[in-house]
């Protein structure tokens, strides 16, 4: 524990640099019906042992992302565009049977819900949950079955781990929820673990546990972690690297010195302007506006409506992901000229 | 202590839940949701209500706005006493966390902002009409609102709405209970901004109750901790958020995450356990069974404010030497 705190900076550098990418996004699109655009050009890449975070406000598409990265999308909803690999295999065109057989549904990719009371059945026991997951793992036997759910538990850091085995959900507290749903989906030792949004609904001191729980088991087990949040607080607590979302798009990449430190797109620049900084009687510097709806999209940059930074020009070419003179990557036609205003 | 500015003065108050079981839904027990709280509300502060969810936050809120009744202890509003919850509204409002849960979906925007103006008859007509346009303008809603519904407007504008709805009486307090917690950073900084200004306006009271330290250090003048139901420590919210003085307070901050790369998770001390059952709630310091400098005294130590200089008081607490 000492010690990696010791070398908290250099960390992005040493450890994902050589590792294998997990899953690599590429210009993804998904829409719904056919016709509503929730996302288009998601680009992001997650190596073994790396933390990405997914950050953005409500509708700027980062839950989206992840849904269509584990085949969760429902009803209408369907990857149209781009490429979505796991291990380097094409995944975002399969069928959910194709899924299943491939072991991508619970196998290979774990998901950590926002929500434990709605992802966890009710008429199970946590034991019968945690079963259900081990048994993806060749585990057979009754013996075996329950001496291995209660090791997770234990490792998860529930109190009674054989009493809990037994427990239907409504009997564990949130955090303890929380925690059973954590275990379940590592069950399974997935290479890539998706977490949306989760601790946004957990007490401050919960959510420290449940977050020191999942980096820690990230590092014990060399996980590649997505993490989805709205809150910067958890992205400079757990990322090593973040993406930053907005309309549908990622706008801004980095690691989280950067993107925490020296932000360069506006947006992302804008956004952490706007978190209180706990100063007494400051006023805190407003975005206007809202994020535009999926259906009524602005022409050019997507963001040019709110931008501080906009010039006409901005209003009808749409800039790309790219990096810029600097090598930070971002979606701004004013990426170079912004850089140099910055120096 | 009375005081000559206080708006409301609570004195000792208490409020507890019955526990009701069996099939004729006898009452059992109680639960004690709020234990022993005292403070004065100044005109024209914002104080601050902060802890866990269970703490008794939103009920002591709710027992000023008498929606909650008082079991002990007595809650005095300066002026006129105010008869009946009808009269209440006058003097005091109330914005919820979750704007759309409570604006009624098939009423528009006009009707939902002019309600409290019709219920206590204070305009009508043209007249009353005119005050719901001021009134839209105050909250920064384009008139066009007027006619629409509440599902037409984002999160952030129905917020406004319920602002508007709560101004609308010309109230001295506001409770803001999680106003701004479910909305999005950009969007809560353009409505905590909204109510800095309405504030200084209007001499406006607020009440926030809140779980995030930070918007409180930046937004409020005075902070009470909660902590199961009893005040754990109370003062001036920048003494108390940069020098905290009881450990759950100091537990809460070293929990709480900061925008900052170097506070890595790894690095973020851990309150182990939950918050205890308010049914059955640790004799003595109720912080005992988590506090990590815990003594065995703690099971015996009687729950009281020691006072300190510039207003501040925290709970008694054996680590800090207090018998």
């Amino acid at each position: 524990m000492t010690a990696m705190a010791s070398n908290a900076l250099p960390r992005a550098n040493t450890e994902s640099g050589t590792s294998p990418v997990a899953l690599s996004v590429e210009g993804m699109a998904v829409t719904y019906s056919g016709l509503l655009e929730v996302c288009s050009d998601v680009s992001i890449d997650v190596r073994r042992g790396e933390a990405l975070a997914l950050i953005g406000e409500s509708g700027s598409g980062k839950s989206v992302t992840v849904l269509a990265v584990t085949g969760l999308l429902g009803r209408g909803g369907a990857i149209v565009r781009g490429s979505v690999k796991l291990d380097g295999e094409e995944i975002s065109h399969l069928s959910e049977r194709e899924r299943r057989r491939r072991g991508l549904l619970g196998k290979r990719i774990g998901m950590i819900f926002q929500n434990p009371s709605r992802a966890l059945d009710p008429v199970f026991t946590i034991g019968q949950q945690l079963n259900e997951a081990l048994s993806l793992t060749g585990l057979k036997g009754k013996v075996e079955l329950r001496a291995k759910g209660a090791e997770w538990l234990r490792h998860v850091g529930l109190p009674d781990p054989e009493e809990a085995l037994d427990c239907y959900p409504h009997q564990l507290s949130g955090g303890q929820r929380q925690r059973a749903m954590i275990a379940i989906a590592l069950a399974s030792e997935p290479a890539l673990l998706i977490a949306d949004e989760p601790t946004t609904a957990l007490d401050v001191t919960i959510q420290a546990q449940v977050l020191n729980l999942i980096r820690r088991l990230q590092k014990e087990l060399n996980l590649a972690l997505v993490l989805v949040t709205h809150d910067f607080g958890v992205v400079a607590a757990m990322a090593d690297r973040v993406a930053v979302m907005y309309g549908g798009q990622v706008v801004e990449t980095g690691s989280v010195d950067e993107i925490i430190r020296t932000p360069r797109h506006p947006y992302t620049q804008a956004l952490l302007a706007s978190i209180p900084t706990g100063e007494a009687g400051a006023r805190i510097q407003a975005l206007p506006g809202s994020v535009p709806h999926a259906g009524a999209m602005p022409r050019g940059c997507r963001f040019h409506p709110r931008c501080p930074a906009a010039l006409p020009l901005c209003q009808d070419s749409a800039p790309a992901l790219q990096p810029a003179a600097d090598g930070r990557v971002m979606r701004c036609l004013r990426a170079d000229d912004l850089e140099r205003h910055d120096a | 202590m009375p005081d000559a500015q206080a708006l409301f003065s609570l004195h000792d108050v208490s409020v507890r839940y019955p526990i009701r079981r069996g099939f004729f839904q006898r009452v059992v027990g109680h639960v004690g949701a709020v234990d022993g709280v005292s403070f004065d509300l100044r005109r024209g502060e914002t104080m601050a209500l902060v802890g866990e969810s269970g703490c008794g936050k939103s009920t002591l809120g709710r027992a000023i706005l008498r929606l909650e009744q008082v079991a002990d202890g007595t809650i005095k509003a300066t002026g006129k006493p105010a008869a009946t919850r009808k009269d209440l509204a006058r003097k005091a409002q109330v914005v919820f966390q979750d704007p759309l849960g409570s604006l009624d979906p098939r009423w528009t925007i006009g009707n939902l902002i002019g309600e409290g103006i019709d219920v206590h008859g204070t305009a009508r007509g043209a007249e009353r009409d005119s005050i719901v346009r001021d009134l839209l303008k105050q909250v920064e809603l384009p008139a066009s609102a007027f006619h629409k519904f509440p599902h037409q407007l984002s999160g952030g504008q129905q917020q406004r709405v319920a602002i508007a709805r709560a101004l609308a009486m010309r109230p001295e307090l506001i409770v803001l209970d999680e106003a701004t917690s479910a909305l999005d950073v950009s969007v809560q900084a353009q409505i905590l901004n909204l109510l800095k200004d309405l504030q200084a306006e209007y001499n406006l009271t607020y009440l926030f109750i809140s779980h995030d330290l930070t918007v409180v250090g930046q937004f409020a003048d005075r902070v009470a901790v909660m902590y199961l139901g009893r005040i754990m420590e109370m003062g001036d919210a920048a003494d108390v958020l940069s020098a905290p003085r009881h450990p759950y307070t100091r537990a809460l901050l070293a929990s709480s995450l900061k925008v900052d790369p170097d506070m890595r998770i790894d690095r973020v001390p851990l309150l182990t356990g939950d918050v205890p059952s308010p049914r059955n709630p640790p004799s003595g310091c109720r912080f005992r069974t988590r506090c990590p400098q815990a003594q065995a005294g703690c099971a015996e130590l009687r729950h009281r404010m020691v006072p300190a200089p510039n207003g501040r008081e925290t709970a008694a607490c054996l680590a800090n030497g207090d018998l």
